[in-house]
This record gives structure tokens, C-alpha cells and sequence, in this order.
């Protein structure tokens, strides 16, 4: 098979291809869900079982994230990085995990030993940034 | 056998330290374990985040101009399969570029190419949500160019965050997306060949989602 030949057969490829994808795209395609949080703050669990909004944490001390989340899908996944600090161009989280939430209250808690000191906490779905927060440990 | 007492106290100093560091290594796996990244060893956080093959094909077409500098935009169509899920992924993007290389006065071309995207988490089910959003955009091609041209490219798109940010998953690195194009069209100066590099940003701003033998 000459190089001329392999061409022609590529381009029927893609061409193919491109009518199976359109295909696909306007029969089976749906949009993706679309994910929102209002309202977010840290928060602890108070004596009396209710959750309280806390700015500044001691060390070892449990840390929740209170909000509330709108989707039209009915489960979903959000994203939790922390940095150290201000986050920085190409700095890296210390923290992130996967979470799968549904529509309705959020209590997360983030599993994490925090030194004292500053931190920057971001949840997102995907690059989609939902909700940045401050946190604060002392000694 | 004769036990001085002393070799025993060393023993059980041995064991003890032993101890204390089974139970650090322990803990520092619990950590690990519950998501705090800083206590995975680099095998664990491969293991746990390794990022899923998301790969796919493309097309687009682009045009530019400009005296010296010249400049462009492109219009891309990207289908992505995530091989993990069995989704496919469709998803349209349009950007800008800057063009450095062997002058065209004006081009304007068609490609068509494979597209592979890095760094996205495995345990992400829908990745719509790392699809969609602004990149960097950073490519070479080099064309065969009798006015009209056929040629080949290799790229590579930095996935940002809303705020223009790289995104990074410890365990799956930096998200972003390499791809080789096969280039075919015209241009005003026929230079026999022609060489060039792009730097530009885009935005993929539509993304649907048509599950292949994914059960959603």
C-alpha cells in the first residue's frame, strides 16, 4: 500500500468517525449536571448537636465544611483542596479529596492534622472553583 | 544460657521502639488513608490517584493574518472517550494564537488529530467538570507549502483552573492535554516549508456527555 492509499484511508477514518460522533452527540448527548453551594463556612458540631460557624480552629480540633448544594442531578461529586497560606500559582494542595454529596446540606468533614498557622481551602467541581475559604489554626 | 539483665533492658528498648514505630507507620497510614496526602508514601498517592486514561480525537480549522506578527483563532471540536467510566466526552472549544514562524500573510487550514488528556483523577466519575474551562494552548508544526499545504503538528494545553490556575491532584500531577494534528490548507506566501510555533489561550466552553457502555 502506497502513502496515497494510507491517506485516503485515513481521511474515510475521521470522516466516518465524525458522522458516528455527530451522530451520537445529537441523539444520546446530554449536558453535564451543573453543581452550586451557597452559603459555605467551616463549622464544628456544638453540645447540643447543632452546627456552629467557627472562623478559627485550635490544633487537632475537628473542621467541617457547612453549606448548602444545588444540582439538577441528584448525586454528585465536588472536590476539596487546602494550601498552605495564599494559594500560589503553581502551588500544590497539602489535602484533596473526591467527595460524593446530594442535593440539600452539607456537613463534610475534612480529615486533616492542620499545623498552627494559615490556610487556604478550595472546593470545586472539576476546574469549576464552588466556594474558597480561610482557615485559621492556633495552638 | 546466662541473662545479665542488661542485654534484656536493650531488648526490650528495641521493642519498644519497634513498637513506637509500628504504631507511627500505623497512623500515618490512617492519615493517608482519610485523605491527607502529606502522610501517602509517592507509590500510595499513584495508587490512589492516579489519573484515568481520557484520550479521543479532534478537528478543527483556524484562520490568521498580520504583518510580521501574525495572529490567529481556531474553532475545535475534541471527541474524548473516558476509557474508565465509558463515557464519551464531546467538547468545543475556541481560542487565540500568536504565530511565530515562516510568514503566511493570511492561512487558513483544517486538522484533524488525536487528542490525549493527562492528570485527571481516577476517582472523578464525571470529568465534564475538568473538561469545561480556560487552557494555554502551546504548539509546533512544520508543512510541506506550495500556497496550498499539508503538514503535521504536536501541541499541548495547560488545563487552568477558573482563576487561571493550574490544576493539580497529588497522585494524578498537572491536568493537561497533548495532541498531533495532521494540517492541511492555504496561505498567501508559498514558502516551501514552513515551520512555526503557537502560543495562545483558549476556552472549552461547551461539553456534553453521551455515556458509551457506562451505565448513566
Amino acid at each position: 500500500m502506497n502513502s496515497k492509499n494510507f491517506g485516503y484511508i485515513g481521511l474515510v477514518v475521521v470522516v466516518v468517525l465524525g458522522i458516528l460522533i455527530m451522530w451520537l452527540d445529537s441523539t444520546f448527548s446530554h449536558e453535564p449536571p451543573t453543581i452550586q453551594l451557597e452559603s459555605t463556612f467551616l463549622c464544628e458540631k456544638s453540645g447540643n448537636n447543632k452546627w456552629m460557624q467557627i472562623n478559627e480552629f485550635t490544633v487537632g480540633e475537628d473542621i467541617y465544611v457547612c453549606g448548602q448544594a444545588k444540582s439538577n442531578a441528584q448525586d454528585f461529586q465536588i472536590q476539596i483542596r487546602v494550601y498552605e497560606g495564599e494559594r500560589g500559582a503553581l502551588e500544590r494542595p497539602i489535602y484533596y479529596n473526591n467527595i460524593d454529596v446530594s442535593n440539600g446540606d452539607l456537613h463534610i468533614p475534612l480529615r486533616i492534622y492542620l499545623d498552627p498557622g494559615n490556610y487556604t481551602m478550595e472546593v470545586s467541581n472539576g476546574r469549576d472553583i464552588l466556594s474558597t475559604l480561610q482557615i485559621r489554626v492556633n495552638d | 544460657m546466662i541473662d545479665d539483665g542488661c542485654s534484656l533492658t536493650q531488648y526490650q528498648k528495641e521493642q519498644n521502639a519497634q513498637k513506637l514505630a509500628i504504631l507511627e507507620k500505623e497512623s500515618q497510614q490512617r492519615k493517608c488513608n482519610s485523605g491527607n496526602y502529606n502522610y501517602c508514601s509517592t507509590v500510595e498517592l499513584i495508587a490512589k490517584r492516579h489519573p484515568k486514561p481520557v484520550s479521543g480525537i479532534h478537528v478543527g480549522y483556524s484562520g490568521q493574518a498580520g504583518p510580521g506578527l501574525e495572529g490567529g483563532v481556531y474553532h475545535q471540536w475534541d471527541a474524548l472517550v473516558d476509557w474508565k467510566e465509558g463515557n464519551l466526552y464531546v467538547v468545543k472549544t475556541v481560542g487565540t494564537f500568536v504565530y511565530l514562524g515562516s510568514p503566511t500573510g493570511i492561512e487558513g487550514d483544517v486538522y484533524v488529530g488525536t487528542s490525549n488528556v493527562h492528570g485527571i483523577p481516577s476517582d472523578v466519575k464525571d470529568i465534564s467538570g475538568f473538561l469545561k474551562g480556560p487552557q494555554f494552548d502551546a504548539s509546533a508544526s512544520v508543512n510541506a507549502d506550495v500556497g496550498l499545504f499539508a503538514g503535521g503538528g504536536k501541541g499541548v494545553n495547560v488545563d487552568l483552573d477558573e482563576n487561571g490556575k493550574p490544576v493539580y491532584t497529588s497522585g494524578a500531577g498537572y491536568m493537561y492535554t497533548t495532541e498531533s494534528s495532521l494540517e492541511f490548507g492555504g496561505n498567501a506566501v508559498p514558502n516551501l516549508v514552513d515551520v512555526n510555533v503557537q502560543f495562545g489561550l483558549s476556552d472549552a466552553y461547551d461539553v456534553r456527555v453521551i455515556p458509551l457502555w457506562s451505565n448513566k
